[in-house]
């Protein structure tokens, strides 16, 4: 059921630094009254200190579970069925659950998509950001409050001296997701993992919070997953992008090959349907069809009955096609088994009009 | 609902000139939505000031037949806030709504509320995490007798698939779907009544560009057959120029320009507008990539200003209660004139757009009167 | 930077069967069921369970220790029948108990919901009665109630439930507060519904969880309290059978015949510990949907 190894080699990566985050086929599995959802089905991830990389996908593909599983903190009956996560080369998938837990809340933090049922309802939004330096950090107090307050500034949120007292009702969505970000950089974590950070933020404010990671990514070395379906912000934040279906990682590699030259028919389709805020259309672009169910997956290619380039080779074999580096020594990988024949996709494409009956 | 994909847009890009013509859906004039804190007796004892946030500070705004309204603007400047007193979840500290004339007295009637609808802001909370999807559909099909009762479980699935989510996404609790999918369920929600006006809150923030290109596609074809009238609020301004004939640009609680979508997008009047939109954020490979990180952006002015050493986006330095203007702060524009609030001055030259900036009245009467599609 | 493949170790998938890990046993929901549901089927089987008449007199044979022959459990001073009796009181205590905690419990919901949703001089004029009943002791107002209404099960109830209520009414108030703010209340409100709909069918289910599980510590409570009348006199009128008379009657005895108060004792202790299992049981079992 699940194939060997299938990492991509490591590429255009300074060979001696370790990646401080390596995820090798990655499973996870949610028991469902009708049987079991396979959720992430061997995703596989590489992550330098100091790197921005970007997640896109499907909704529903599994980003955010993969992300939670990472941390280990998936929801409840969601479980880690296979894989290995090596955190500074150190394995971490063999250790004891709690020094796991340790060893991960301290290096890592995260930024929950949904950023008010993160919140705590009854809590002043100023003291949970505090919490973190406190407990965490151990730090007294007044240094904590400070450090929430300047945070709180950081993020662009108004006048953080009243906003410090404030319930996570009483705040706009924009600023209680602001408020997230900040709980998460409290604490210095090495990595953040941050699912769709911005999407409650005007592009101003955007780009002040971006822009603060930024300069932790370039002064302290933090890295970041950023999962995102603005592919604008992953293109300008990322230097490597990993491109998720149905629980794969379907293409892989730095932005702006797989940006101008997708090699996957998902990723092709889905850069098509991308609005562009300087010329608006008679009618966006969009892929037809429904993802697979997750419970029962079909055979073959997962995007094969969505795929207009379709052929009976992509459903001839039992599993999904591995993940295969195109070009040695060129960090851009495809999962696709005919995308060699990527050049003629736009010709095909422009005949039979991708977008649906819909 | 399929619509047959041969229907001509109608004048997406021209409404602003036959808008007068149409019958006002919805309405508000003078809205004023203020939030008084609360103190408790410590503070009393220190006298404390009673905190008051002005989500909504004065807002006129009017919704034709038919007509797509794009409200932008910067996070926590009273969108969701507009939004809820539109929808009369919220009692106005002033000012009145309308609806089709009719201004509302106490709340909503049963049969405004059936007709107008909202999609919420944020896919988790506004889901019962103690309700099945199917159940919570079925409980608006059911009590606002829109289909007949043996006709509820289709119209359940004919919803689901409109959205894209398979059937058995009916037999599920909200905490069982993905961020993106819940969002959907919030739109099949909002639609399951067949509303003719919708209010849409960050509708399709949290979708993959595909099925938002799918959503949006169907909100464009239900307002083709239907004459379904949106107010459309988002932070994605290429999703909001695709879908909006016209835009309101919220600042600090306030409308601060307002006009056809197309010409307010290639020539923006008020200096927030235009920082809003010179920060959009381009793909690498988009032709208009290098233009943003160019000079022509706006930002570019307040880079030269003498209290440059912030970033321009610096929103928390601004203090909300000098007076005057509410950009001032961080106009880089800022005339002595704009001690005085304007307010929405009309264009010269452009009768359907206005804007609250003293400068307007500076610029020169466009040449063509009818820009059209640019680009 | 070396590593196995597969290091978790659950991970053999194919060895757990699906529907099993699907729903995981609830452990102790299924036991406090299954212990309180014990001592109900003796309470409602006690005509055919006790070897006596409870209150059968039989001074020959007082103060039997227990496992005397006949007589499992002893008897008492007058020579009843400790088992018999403490069946037969297992229905009066358990009938009162579960009934005096239904009505404040559904008491306090309601008025909890509507305080906490309409605010304003609602919630001020309800918060004011939980007020003055919370500003006197719970035995004493509940005595006090009794005393004036005459000793009997009747009052019993009454007097609980004019106390209890306001526990479960500021637990739902202060959840309904913080409910009310979700947006899915104010998509409900958006959607049409009535305010009744919304509160019984959106609301009550995400409120009533804590308020459903104070009550099962407070059925103990009020096992307790009816003890406690018993023992003042005010409680179930003597001949009846129930736990809280036979510890009142026993303790002067504590030296000599402690069977007599530990057994009754242990009972209370038995219902009190199976209904703190189904509390736990049920908050597993809504958190997990
Ligand atoms: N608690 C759960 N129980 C059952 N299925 C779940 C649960 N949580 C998630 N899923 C399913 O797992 C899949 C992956 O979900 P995930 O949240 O990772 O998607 P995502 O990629 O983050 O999507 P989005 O972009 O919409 O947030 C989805 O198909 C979802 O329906
Ligand atoms: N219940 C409340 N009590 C107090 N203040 C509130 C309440 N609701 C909103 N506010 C305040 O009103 C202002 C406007 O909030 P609103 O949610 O309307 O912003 P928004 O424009 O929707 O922002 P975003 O784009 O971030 O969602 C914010 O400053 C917020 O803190
Ligand atoms: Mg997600
Ligand atoms: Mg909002």
């Amino acid at each position: 059921m699940i194939a060997a190894d299938s990492a991509p080699p490591l590429l255009g990566e300074a060979a001696g630094v370790a990646p401080l985050l390596e995820v090798r086929d990655l499973h996870v599995e949610i028991p469902v009254p009708r049987g079991r959802l396979h959720a992430v089905r061997g995703v596989s991830l590489r992550l330098q200190p100091g790197e921005s990389v970007g997640l896109v996908g499907e909704s529903g593909s599994g980003k955010s579970i993969t992300l939670r599983a990472l941390l280990g903190l998936l929801p409840a009956p969601a479980k880690i069925v296979g894989g290995t996560i090596l955190l500074d080369g150190v394995d971490i998938t063999g250790m004891p659950r709690r020094r796991r837990q340790r060893l991960l809340t301290d290096t890592m933090s995260m930024v929950f998509q949904d950023s008010l049922t993160a919140l705590n309802p009854v809590m002043r939004v100023g003291d949970q950001i505090a919490e973190g330096p406190r407990r965490k950090l151990g730090r007294p107090a007044s240094e904590a409050k400070r450090i929430a307050l300047d945070l709180m500034a950081k993020v662009g949120i108004p006048e953080p001296d009243r906003r410090y007292l404030a319930y996570p009702h009483q705040l706009s969505g924009g600023m209680r997701q602001r408020i997230c970000i900040a709980i998460a950089l409290s604490t210095d974590p090495r990595l953040l993992l941050a699912d769709e950070p911005t999407t409650a933020l005007d592009v101003t404010i955007q780009a002040q919070v971006l822009e603060v990671m930024d300069v932790l990514r370039k002064d302290a070395d933090l890295s970041m997953i950023l999962v995102s379906h603005d592919l604008a912000v992953i293109s300008q934040t990322c230097s490597r992008v990993y491109v998720m279906y149905a629980g794969r990682v379907v293409e892989s590699g730095e932005i702006r090959a797989l940006l101008q030259d997708p090699r996957h028919p998902y990723t092709f389709a889905l850069l098509r349907s991308v609005p562009d805020p300087d010329a608006p259309v008679h009618r966006l672009l969009t892929i037809p069809g429904q993802p697979p169910d997750l419970i029962d997956v079909p055979r073959g290619c997962s995007f094969a009955e969505r795929c207009p380039f379709v052929a009976p080779i992509c459903v001839a074999s039992e599993a999904d096609p591995e993940l295969v580096v195109l070009r040695e020594g060129v960090d851009h990988a495809s999962a696709c088994l005919r995308w060699q024949t990527a050049d003629s996709w736009d010709q095909v494409a422009a005949q039979s009009s991708i977008e649906g009956p819909q | 609902m399929n619509a047959p994909s041969t229907t001509p847009t109608g004048d997406r890009t021209e409404p602003g000139a036959d808008a007068t013509a149409r019958v006002e859906v919805l309405g508000a004039t003078g809205l004023v939505q203020y939030f008084v804190g609360s103190r408790n007796w410590t503070d009393r004892l220190r006298h404390v000031k009673v905190p008051v946030v002005k989500a909504v500070d004065g807002v006129d705004l009017s919704l034709m037949e038919g007509e797509t309204l794009g409200l932008v603007g910067e996070s926590g400047c009273g969108k969701s806030t507009l939004s809820r007193c539109l929808m009369g979840l919220h009692r106005p500290t002033a000012g009145e709504i309308r609806y089709r004339g009719v201004p509302v007295q106490d709340g909503l009637t049963p049969a405004q509320r059936r007709t107008t609808q909202m999609i919420f802001q944020d896919p988790y909370s506004s889901l019962n995490p103690r309700m099945k999807v199917g159940q919570m559909l079925g409980e608006l099909l059911r009590f606002h007798r829109v289909v007949p009762r043996h006709r509820v479980d289709e119209r359940s699935r004919e919803l689901m698939s409109l959205v894209g989510l398979p059937a058995d996404a009916l037999g599920r609790t909200p905490r069982q779907f993905s961020g993106g999918q819940r969002q959907r369920i919030g739109i099949a929600r909002a639609l399951a009544l067949e509303p003719t006006v919708l209010i849409a809150d960050e509708a399709v923030s949290a979708l993959d560009v595909s099925v938002q290109a799918t959503i949006i596609n169907l909100l464009l074809d239900l307002k083709e057959q239907l004459g379904l009238s949106m107010v459309f609020v988002s932070h994605n301004m290429a999703v909001v120029r695709q879908i909006s004939d016209r835009i309101a640009v919220m600042y600090r609680g306030r409308i601060v320009e307002t006009g056809p979508a197309e010409r307010l997008f290639s020539d923006p009047a008020h200096p927030y507008t235009q920082l809003l939109l010179g920060s959009v954020p381009r793909m690498l490979t988009s032709p208009h990539a290098a233009e943003v990180e160019g000079t022509a952006d706006p930002l570019a002015v307040v880079d030269g200003a003498p209290d440059a050493d912030e970033s321009p986006f610096a929103a928390h330095l601004v203090e909300g209660e000098g007076g005057g203007c509410r950009f001032r702060p961080r106009c880089p524009v800022a005339i002595a004139a704009c001690a005085v609030e304007p307010a929405l001055l009309t264009l010269p030259g452009e009768a359907d757009r206005a804007a609250a900036c003293w400068h307007v009245t500076e610029r020169s009467v466009p040449a063509v009167a009818e820009p059209g599609v640019t680009s | 930077m070396t590593s196995t493949a597969f290091a978790f170790p659950g991970r053999s998938i194919e060895a757990v069967p699906a529907r099993k890990r699907a729903h995981r046993t609830n452990v102790p929901l299924i036991a406090g069921l299954i212990m309180f549901g014990l001592i109900v089927a003796a309470a409602v089987f006690a005509p055919l369970l006790a070897p006596a008449d409870p209150l059968a007199q039989d001074i020959l044979h007082a103060r039997l220790p227990p496992f005397s022959p006949g007589h499992l459990f002893g008897t008492d001073t007058l020579g009843r029948d400790v088992l018999s009796r403490l069946l037969y009181g297992a229905r009066v205590d358990l009938r009162i108990g579960v009934l005096a905690v239904i009505t404040p419990l559904v008491l306090g919901t309601v008025l909890g919901l509507i305080a906490g949703w309409r605010g304003g001089w609602v919630d001020t004029l309800i918060m004011r009665m939980v007020d003055v009943v919370v500003a006197f002791p719970f035995y004493v107002l509940v005595i006090a109630l009794v005393f004036v209404l005459g000793a009997g099960t009747g009052s019993i109830y009454i007097a609980i439930t004019l106390v209890g209520w306001v526990a479960y009414c500021r637990i739902v108030r202060g959840q309904v507060l913080v409910a009310k703010e979700q947006e899915y209340a104010l998509a409900a409100r958006a959607s049409g519904l009535p305010t009744r709909r919304i509160l019984f069918r959106h609301l009550l289910p995400n409120v009533v969880l804590q308020a459903i599980i104070f009550s099962m510590s407070d059925i103990v409570l009020t096992i307790l309290a009816i003890v406690t009348l018993s023992y003042l006199g005010l409680g179930v009128p003597p001949p009846t059978p129930d736990w809280g008379t036979m510890i009142a009657e026993g303790q002067n005895y504590l030296t000599t015949q402690w069977y007599l108060t530990t057994i009754p004792g242990l009972c209370v202790v038995y219902v009190g510990i199976s209904l703190a299992l189904v509390a736990d049981g049920l908050v597993q079992q809504f958190n997990r949907r």
